[in-house]
């Protein structure tokens, strides 16, 4: 009371003026035209954009890096740009796909390399178990025989990627052939829209049928002697979804 | 009406069938023109432990001309279409005689399950890993699909 009485008129008068300003301020912001709605909207996006990480950012491009539709460069300088995206925005879209293990999940590539015995390549099991927990995912083999059958299913047992759990195959996906030919009618039956594969005929010939391919290969001479615009080159499946391992 | 006692008579045949026989078939409540057939996968086959149900679609003419037969459940198998399910067997085209019943064409689908007859393909994939010789690669994909699609609980077969 003390201070009301005793402050002057210029002060109450600026305090009012002051409050008044304040609203009428508040009420353009929130209630303001409409061409101040839009760009608003137009300022929320940028915001949007420029808080997502790189990698959602340019979800469109990074699928594109790792399986390109278009006009990409082979070789990895596509891929460069999505470092860093989670594997999960590069398969969007995808519901299924199919990975011949030999040369991609395991270290062998050819049938009779198998006899002996199957690795598995660690980074690209990491991938695998990432991609089973959004995607359908069936993996083949073309083996010898019973042998080479046990191999792989061994090899692909020990790293956990087989059983019901989240990251895993369930063991009956796990589909096994014995000719060249035989992978090809397994991949075209199950119409996937990505298939996996390292072996160079496989790609050639499925390129007329899948909507998408990706061939690993460590040689860079693969990509230039198979150059299309639905296959993806890479040199490990660790590579081609940038998972950075 | 002919095809109507016909058809009531195999009714009453199907439900004595003996349950080892691996099919259960029998006609719609309201409709005694379409069926529907159960079959076990055969033991032996990649369709083992599978249950692949049918639909019968029998002509007002019947038995003079043969039922329309699908498979419902998808099976992969070189005479049956993936994804209509409809069957290339030959007493379901011109091969058919009024001689054959509802119960007996079942029958035949059960064995042409077990012996698919890959140089005439409705599924050309798997009538190429068959003629090309990759048994591993017929089975391996068939058993998946039986896994993933026919291995629901065979309440009809019960």
């Amino acid at each position: 009371m003390l201070l009301f009485a005793e402050a002057p008129p210029g002060l109450t008068l600026t305090g009012v003026l002051g409050l008044a300003a304040v609203l009428y301020g508040f009420y353009h912001l929130k209630a303001g035209p409409g061409n101040s709605g839009q760009a608003r909207q137009r300022d929320r996006r940028q915001q949007a954009q420029a808080s997502r990480p790189p990698g959602a950012q340019h979800q469109s491009e990074s699928l594109q890096a790792g399986f390109p539709q278009g006009q990409l460069p082979q070789g990895t300088s596509a891929a460069k740009q999505a470092v860093g995206s989670p594997l999960q925005a590069q398969l969007a879209g995808i519901r299924k796909v199919t990975i011949s293990a030999p040369g991609v999940l395991l270290k062998e590539l050819l049938p009779h390399e198998l006899q002996d015995g199957a690795s598995l390549r660690p980074a690209a099991a990491r991938v695998l178990a990432e991609m089973l927990h959004s995607t359908a995912v069936y993996i083949m083999a073309h083996v010898s025989d019973d042998i080479g059958e046990a191999t792989v299913r061994g090899a692909l047992e020990a790293g956990g990627l087989v059983g019901k759990g989240p990251g895993q195959i369930l063991p009956h996906r796990i589909l096994f052939c014995s000719t060249l030919a035989g992978k090809e009618a397994l991949v075209r039956q199950l119409e996937p829209e990505l298939h996996i594969d390292a072996h160079e005929h496989t790609v050639k010939s499925l390129q007329r049928f899948m909507p998408q391919l990706l061939l690993i290969s460590a040689r860079q001479t693969a990509s230039a002697s198979v150059a299309y615009k639905n296959v993806a080159y890479a040199a490990s499946l660790e590579a081609a979804f940038h998972t950075g391992q | 009406m002919a095809s109507k006692s016909r058809l009531l008579k195999e009714a009453r045949e199907c439900a004595k069938a003996p349950a080892d026989l691996g099919i259960s078939l029998q006609p719609d409540e309201r409709n005694i023109h379409t069926w529907r057939g159960h079959i076990r996968g055969p033991s032996g086959t990649p369709f083992e432990g599978g249950t692949f149900e049918l639909t019968l679609s029998v002509p007002q003419n019947y038995p003079l001309f043969p039922p329309s037969v699908r498979f419902k459940t998808k099976i992969f198998h070189p005479n049956v279409h993936f994804k209509t399910g409809e069957i290339c067997l030959d007493i379901l085209k011109g091969a058919w005689t009024p001689a054959w019943t509802l119960l007996a064409v079942c029958q035949a689908i059960s064995a042409l399950m077990a012996d698919p007859a890959p140089d005439s393909p409705l599924n050309c994939d798997a009538g190429n890993l068959l003629r090309g010789g990759d048994l591993r690669g017929y089975a391996s994909m068939a058993r998946c699909y039986t896994l993933d699609l026919a291995s629901a609980p065979a309440r009809q077969l019960s």
